[in-house]
């Protein structure tokens, strides 16, 4: 369906990017310091704990890492949408040079579903049953756009249509459950997309779909942010939707960003340890290789995360007496070459 | 569609029909009926007089067979012999029996037959005996105990009208009144506000109507009527003369006001106590719906809090609140039999108990058919509704 | 929300149904901080050793009628024996006191038979058509419907009209007749005990369904799990499995309707006697003397208190500790 060739699109805005690399005004979203905890009865979880992130106009930025590391915490806390017994304790996230933290509900309202959107997991349950999907996107319109019912239902059927549903107009008057899963992740597409974000964070948009819908998902995604120039922050475990999609790449461990590049040195180059094990775990079709590699141990408990370096009690890229360090000390994220950080010890100068 | 309701209707007559024979077998061979009762009136004089007893057993059908009475109480038949074609067929069926012995049935043909009672009742003598109409026609037969020989629908009729306000109004203020502090304290778990509702509504469902009331008459009649303040009526609908309330006026009697004086108590203590179970579950259905990914889209979508609430929220925090409804209908026409009981009230719940505790039987089991009924069209009419709030659901 | 709390370490979840030495050391530190529950826990243990030094602590024969003027005020002296009439008299001039001890025993002893008995046969039903599933399973759920979709209060009030009021209509054998009677001490002569016993049967018939409906739930949840394939494997037996591996993990959720149903049946016992279809006058219960106390309310107002206050402090009580017990099992019940 969607005919762009997506590498030769992708080399070029990379290219055109890099010229105006430097520009502050360029930012779309800076995130600074963020840490947000979760105050359990059995104590504080730190699901997201120091993270640093930068989204430039248009840009496609993608964070990965395992289960439970504090990706989805993380565009949750964007959005201001973390709930209790979550909470914003530290940081900044400036959005359009305005930071989001300090903005009062209802402007940050105006800016939900308006210049920010969000796109979930499990696209059936997040719509909502009782509803028509005319009237979900409908919604939105009427909220940001001030579109009466008529205009936003015939707006939302040019927005089904745009997101390659069917025989828009019949399917309009449909509700969630008379959909597929596909569609429904196009309806929730279409629906982030109705007021034109500056910033859609998409957070495993196609985890939860069947292989060939997930392509499908993905390269309307593509297609649309050519044709739109929206900034994408694309959530994932999966290090293949990465390569597909992105520019530069976050890798995220146990609540801290531990490596940062542009998607072509992170996997020609990995530097982290555990961005290295990540790599390794991919298989590569048409390629034998004797066995996998796994990175050994679980996600740390955040409850009580390690003392020093988070990986450290999973790490086995070095022995001795420089681990020790590792034990005791968190290490910064550093740049250790130009537009490529990593959070390891190994890299001090 | 049409089919569904259909075949549900089906299967709520079959059940009726079931209960209503269960219901009615139980109660007519349960002891304390008009017979015992003329028994006790004349033991302490003389032996019970054979004349009046048999009176009254043809008066009551209580010399039939059981199924012949069953069908003679629910459809009004049979009345005596089956005319077919001008010609009467069955005249001497046997269908009872007015005095248990034995004695000879000598057949014109000369054969005679032993049989187990003394006097026999044959369909012919049916002809022009009392009866009902049935309860298939509404009618329930006429009452042997509470008001002699008074039709027991009329007896319902009267009775309907002070049901229906209190159960009404106190079930109409105890939804009103559940759906926002549910809602809020969903909203806002584990707060005070939450803490202090979610103890109030233990306390409220866990105090019987039965010390509730009692307790309301104690401080709201006695002491505040002793202390000279506004006090509230102690029982029943309306007052017998007009009365003088300190600090408020005089009520004149059988006046609104005089209605709506009477109501306050009743309707406080079904209130209090209903309330509790319709908070807590609006704030546990709320509580799960606020946990679902489609709040988190809606919040997502830029609405603001309160739209995400009234609006996204609570539309499905409220499907499974329909299958309350199904409860209610019941109610509304049952009554609440202890309060009514309570308060003197003049009610449909205060009549059953009163026709049991006379034996007064016909009354009882009007009442219970009713309520079956009524139980058995809310469970229906809740399915309808389900259909109509939640379009996932479709009738098969 | 629910992504984000998904994501928390086992350790913020439940604990219950988790097999340990400290399980229920985590258990009873829950449940005692639940303050009302414990403050119910109290009361209630107090009103059950009352009740069970009746005839200890009662100063005057259960029925014995006029011993002072009728309604005496709490704490008048009998004119006989100079004993304290410490809540005065009732409207035969009984102890009233003495009534109400008597009536806790049997109240209570009536509410602890009718759920407990209805717990065990809700829980063999339950399990029954839970486990075995098919015919039996129809036949449990085509009953458990039934009840469900009948009036179930004015059918109980017809039933115990019947039956309660005139309890000869059920045949008992004696040494269940006796075994009540000693519990509840309860006249021998009379059909004082039938009455008690039919009021506890009546009850039970109406009270099991909660217990089965739970307990089928529970099993069929249970029985598909790998566990219970390998003991099955192992050669364990239906009862056994039954026995090891799903009562333990129904457990919680029973304790805590056990409970809930004793505040029920106590209700329903009150009502029931108020009402006049219960237990009838001289057996005191707190319903009956309720009834009267109403009577002559208007002249006497402190009457009522006398039955009303235990009735209500054992119904709380009772709903207070199954939601304590709630909180304490299984944190993820709560409601």
């Amino acid at each position: 369906m969607s005919s762009v060739a997506p590498a030769a699109a992708k080399g070029a805005r990379v290219a055109g990017k890099a010229n105006a690399g430097s520009d502050r005004s360029d930012l779309m979203l800076d995130v600074q310091g963020l840490k947000t905890y979760f105050y359990t009865e059995d104590g504080v979880v730190k699901a997201v704990d120091g993270v640093d992130l930068k989204v430039k106009r248009g840009e496609t930025v993608g964070i990965v890492g395992e289960s439970g590391c504090g990706k989805s915490v993380t565009s949750l806390s964007i959005m201001r949408l973390v709930g209790a017994p979550g909470k914003i304790v530290e940081g900044r996230i400036i959005f359009d040079g305005t930071n989001l933290l300090e903005l009062p509900e209802k402007e940050m309202t105006q800016i939900r579903g308006n210049r920010i959107s969000m796109v979930f997991q499990q696209p059936t349950t997040c719509l909502n049953p009782v509803f028509k999907i005319g009237d979900q996107i409908a919604e939105v319109l009427n909220i940001h756009q001030s579109l009466g019912k008529e205009a936003g239902w015939k707006r939302a059927i040019e927005l089904l249509r745009m997101v390659g549903i069917p025989e828009p107009q019949k399917r309009v008057h449909a509700y969630p459950h008379e959909i597929s899963g596909g569609q429904a992740q196009r309806v929730m597409i279409a629906m982030a997309l109705a007021c034109a974000p500056e910033l859609l964070i998409a957070d495993e948009p196609t985890t939860a779909l069947d292989v060939t819908i997930q392509a499908q998902i993905l390269d309307l995604m593509r297609d649309l942010r050519d044709k739109t120039g929206t900034s994408i922050m694309l959530i994932t475990h999966d290090l293949g939707v990465i390569a597909e999609m992105c520019e530069r790449v976050v890798v995220m461990y146990a609540g801290q960003v531990v490596e940062e590049a542009d998607v072509y040195t992170l996997f020609a180059r990995p530097l982290h340890p555990y961005t290295q094990g990540l790599i390794g775990s991919i298989p590569v079709l048409g390629k034998v290789r004797e066995h996998l590699d796994v990175i050994p141990g679980t996600v740390p408990n955040l409850l009580n995360p390690p003392p020093g370096c988070r990986f450290e009690p999973r790490c086995q890229a070095c022995q001795g007496a420089a681990r020790e360090r590792c034990k005791v000390e968190t290490p910064p994220l550093r740049e250790v070459e130009p537009n490529h950080w990593v959070r390891c010890w190994m890299y001090e100068k | 569609m049409l089919n569904y309701l259909i075949r549900r209707f089906v299967v709520i007559v079959i059940m009726a029909f079931i209960i209503s024979f269960a219901s009615f077998v139980l109660l007519y061979s349960a002891p304390g009926g008009p017979l015992e009762q003329l028994a006790s009136l004349q033991s302490t004089t003389r032996r019970p007089d054979p004349d009046e007893v048999e009176r009254i057993m043809k008066r009551y059908d209580l010399d039939l067979d059981i199924g012949v009475r069953f069908l003679r109480w629910l459809i009004g038949h049979p009345r005596g012999a089956i005319m077919i074609n001008g010609q009467e067929i069955a005249q001497n069926f046997q269908v009872g029996c007015l005095k248990p012995g034995k004695a000879q049935l000598v057949y014109p043909d000369g054969r005679v037959e032993e049989i187990n009672c003394a006097k026999p009742v044959y369909l012919r003598d049916l002809d022009g005996r009392p009866v009902s109409n049935g309860v298939i026609a509404l009618d329930f037969g006429r009452s042997q105990q509470l008001a002699r020989e008074r039709p027991v629908s009329q007896l319902i009729n009267t009775r309907l009208g002070p049901t229906l306000l209190l159960m009404g109004v106190s079930t109409f203020l105890a939804i009103a009144i559940a759906i926002p502090i549910g809602v809020y304290s969903a909203v806002r778990q584990y707060s005070r506000f939450d803490y202090f509702f979610t103890t109030l509504a233990f306390f409220g469902s866990g105090m019987p109507t039965l010390f509730t009331g009692v307790m309301g008459i104690l401080i709201f009649a006695l002491i505040f009527k002793d202390l000279g303040l506004p006090y509230l009526p102690a029982g029943l609908a309306t007052s017998n003369r007009d009365v003088v309330i300190p600090l408020f006026g005089q009520i004149e009697s059988g006046s609104v006001a005089d209605r709506i004086w009477h109501l306050i108590l009743p309707v406080g203590v079904l209130t209090f106590f209903s309330l509790a179970g319709w908070t807590r579950f609006i704030r546990s259905s709320m509580l799960e719906v606020l946990r679902q990914d489609y709040v988190r889209t809606a919040r997502a979508k830029g609405l603001i809090e309160r739209v995400v609430i009234m609006k996204h929220a609570l539309r499905n925090a409220l499907i499974p609140f329909v299958t309350l409804l199904a409860g209610v209908l019941p109610t509304l026409f049952g009554g609440a039999i202890i309060t009514e009981s309570v308060f003197s009230w003049p009610g449909i719940g205060k009549l059953f108990i009163n026709s049991l505790t006379a034996s007064d039987y016909p009354v009882a089991i009007a009442y219970l058919l009713i309520s079956t009924f009524l139980t058995l069209v809310g469970f229906l009419v809740s399915d309808v509704l389900y259909t109509i709030v939640d379009p996932r659901i479709r009738m098969s | 929300m629910a992504s984000t709390t998904a994501d928390l370490p086992a350790a913020s979840r439940g604990i219950a149904l988790r097999k340990s030495e400290g399980q229920w050391t985590i258990v009873l530190r829950r449940f005692r901080r639940h303050r009302l529950a414990m403050i119910s826990l109290f009361v209630l243990v107090l009103i059950f050793v009352a009740s069970l030094m009746a005839p200890i602590l009662a100063p005057f024969p259960r029925d014995a009628t006029g011993l002072a003027p009728r309604f005496s005020p709490p704490l008048t002296t009998n004119p006989q024996t100079g004993t304290l009439h410490i809540l005065g008299t009732d409207h035969v001039g009984r102890d009233f006191f003495t009534r109400l001890l008597y009536a806790a025993r049997i109240t209570l002893s009536v509410a602890f038979s009718v759920a407990t008995a209805a717990t065990l046969i809700g829980m063999t039903l339950g399990a029954l058509a839970g486990y075995f599933r098919g015919i039996v399973d129809s036949i449990v759920m085509r009953v458990l419907e039934f009840m469900a979709s009948i009036p179930d209060f004015p059918i109980l009030l017809i039933i115990a009209s019947i039956l309660i009021t005139d309890p000869k209509l059920l045949p008992y054998p004696p040494f269940v007749l006796d075994l009540i009677g000693n519990l509840m001490l309860l006249n021998s002569v009379g059909t004082e005990r039938a009455q008690v016993l039919t009021m506890i049967v009546v009850l039970t018939l109406f009270g099991w369904t909660g217990a089965a409906r739970l307990m089928r739930g529970m099993v069929l949840s249970v029985r598909e799990r790998d566990f219970i394939e390998s003991a099955r494997s192992l050669g364990a037996n239906n009862v056994r499995i039954i026995l090891r591996h799903v009562v333990p993990n129904a457990f919680p959720p029973l304790v805590v309707a056990y409970t809930l149903s004793l505040a029920g049946a106590l209700t329903a016992e009150t009502a029931l006697s108020f009402l006049g279809v219960g237990i009838t006058d001289p057996t005191p219960t707190w319903g009956n003397m309720l009834q009267f106390a109403t009577n002559f309310m208007l002249t006497n107002p402190w009457v009522p208190l006398i039955p009303g206050i235990p009735v209500v402090l054992c119904s709380l009580g009772f709903n207070f500790i199954g939601d304590g017990l709630r909180d304490a099992l299984d944190p993820r019940l709560k409601m």
